[in-house]
């Protein structure tokens, strides 16, 4: 008896401190229907959007992959996974996680070379970059920086400064950056006040080579 | 003499958040990304239709749900509504203009975070008609997105002598390209609201001085 008056006496204790004015359940629905709701919302624009934003990449990345081969006529898609390079078959989807690479021919269906991806962190964040190779004569056909965060009006020269950007196509891999001394077929001068941005872009394209290189070149025995 | 104001006449509820609550240059709200993506006037425009995209629907869904929402859980429920359009917004810009979208990066998720919006929630859209509540928000979305314009105008303009992409001062221009940094962002603000507050000051003096006139000319009418 009296124990039941103890619970009574603390649920009305309980009670003053804290009316609830509606149940817990009633709380918990609202929050779960309305997630639930949001939820399904945002699967309908998914599906209304994905297809563009990832046609979108896709001519991104195919439109850089013919500017730094210096205007392939017709690509073809490499996958690089384990160490070895594998043909994508036409409208397949490239496996999430492996590099894509692309391999670019010219009318007469020449092979003009293969465009790479690289990144390398530069003042600000990453610098993502796609490189024209020619594995043939080792040399750097073009370079394009895909994604960079570097600050606006010096380090984005790597971009917006032809005179450094225009160095490229030519070039003997591996690159030597150098500072307004470029000499030799190697050498790639830097921007002035932007030197850490530039610098690398250049060393980007120097470990793309050394990643992918040897595996182009079995491909290349290959056939 | 004349009337006092409805203050809930469509183009009070309206004008508020424009001018004189505006949410950046009043109040205060929603400055980072006020300071973060001004650097030109295209992407300040961007960022203001999207917050006033995510503004205007959060503030219809709560206004016409506020009656289905128990209190306890309002602020996650508003947080949950608005963070759907956000990313509604997000998906949208990337498929139809993904170069504004990468440039305008992670502030879009942001607009999230934006205290304007919740703001208006909680202070005006809880409380009011639907009617009456969008006018609120798209009011104050306007508000933002002119302050927002302004200091992108400003920034764009001496850092980088264009206005929209066109040049303005031809080759010999040389850009303050402070200004499209992120100091640039505090300093046009900060600039701004020294102006504002010179006029707010200006106004109160001459108001101030106001009653004796009006005084001296009653006697005179007398």
């Amino acid at each position: 008896m009296s124990d039941l008056d103890l619970t009574a006496v603390d649920a009305a204790e309980e009670h003053a401190i804290e009316p609830p004015s509606v149940s817990s359940l009633r709380l918990i629905l609202t929050l779960a229907i309305a997630g639930m709701l949001a939820g399904l919302l945002l699967v309908i624009v998914n599906e209304l959007t994905a297809p563009a934003i990832a046609k979108y990449k896709k001519e991104q990345q195919e439109l850089a992959a013919t500017e730094v081969l210096g205007g392939a006529a017709r690509l073809e898609k490499l996958v690089f996974s384990g160490g070895a390079l594998t043909v994508l078959p036409e409208g397949e989807v490239e496996p999430l996680g492996a590099a894509t690479l692309f391999r670019g021919y010219d009318e007469a269906g020449v092979l003009v070379g293969y465009a790479m991806p690289g990144g390398k962190f530069g003042y600000a964040d990453v610098i993502e970059i796609m490189v024209g190779y020619a594995p043939a004569t080792g040399t750097v056909l073009g370079m394009k920086v895909l994604a960079n965060k570097e600050t606006p009006g010096l380090g984005d020269g790597i971009i917006k400064n032809e005179a450094y950007t225009g160095q490229f196509p030519g070039k003997d891999a591996p690159l030597e950056p150098t500072k307004g001394t470029a000499s030799t077929s190697s050498q790639v001068d830097t921007i002035t006040g932007a030197t850490i941005s530039s610098k690398a872009v250049i060393l980007a394209i120097n470990d793309a080579i050394d990643e992918f290189g040897s595996a182009i070149d079995e491909l290349e025995a290959a056939q | 003499m004349s009337a006092k104001k409805d203050k809930h006449a469509p183009s009070v509820v309206f004008g508020r958040g424009i001018w004189g609550d505006n949410p950046v240059l009043i109040q205060m709200l929603g400055l980072c990304p006020a300071l973060a993506v001004t650097n030109t006037v295209e992407n300040s425009l961007a960022m203001g239709l999207a917050t006033f995209f995510v503004l205007v629907c959060s503030s219809l869904l709560v206004s016409s749900l506020k009656s289905l929402i128990p209190g306890e859980v309002r602020i996650s429920t508003y947080i949950l509504i608005i963070a759907t359009f956000v990313t509604v917004a997000d998906m949208s810009l990337a498929a139809i203009v993904p170069e504004i979208h990468k440039a305008l990066g992670a502030f879009i998720a942001l607009i999230v975070v934006n205290c304007m919006i919740l703001g208006r929630q909680e202070a005006f859209a809880s409380k009011n008609p639907v009617g009456r509540s969008l006018l609120d928000a798209a009011g104050t979305g306007t508000g933002f997105m002119i302050a927002l314009v302004m200091m992108g105008t400003i920034r764009e303009v001496v850092g980088m002598g264009s206005f929209l992409g066109m040049p303005l001062f031809g080759p010999n221009y040389e850009p303050w390209v402070v200004m499209i940094l992120p100091p640039g962002g505090f300093l046009t603000l900060g600039g701004i609201l020294l102006f504002l507050a010179w006029r707010v000051q200006k106004k109160e003096q001459r108001s101030a001085s106001t009653p004796d006139d009006g005084a001296t000319r009653l006697e005179e009418a007398v």
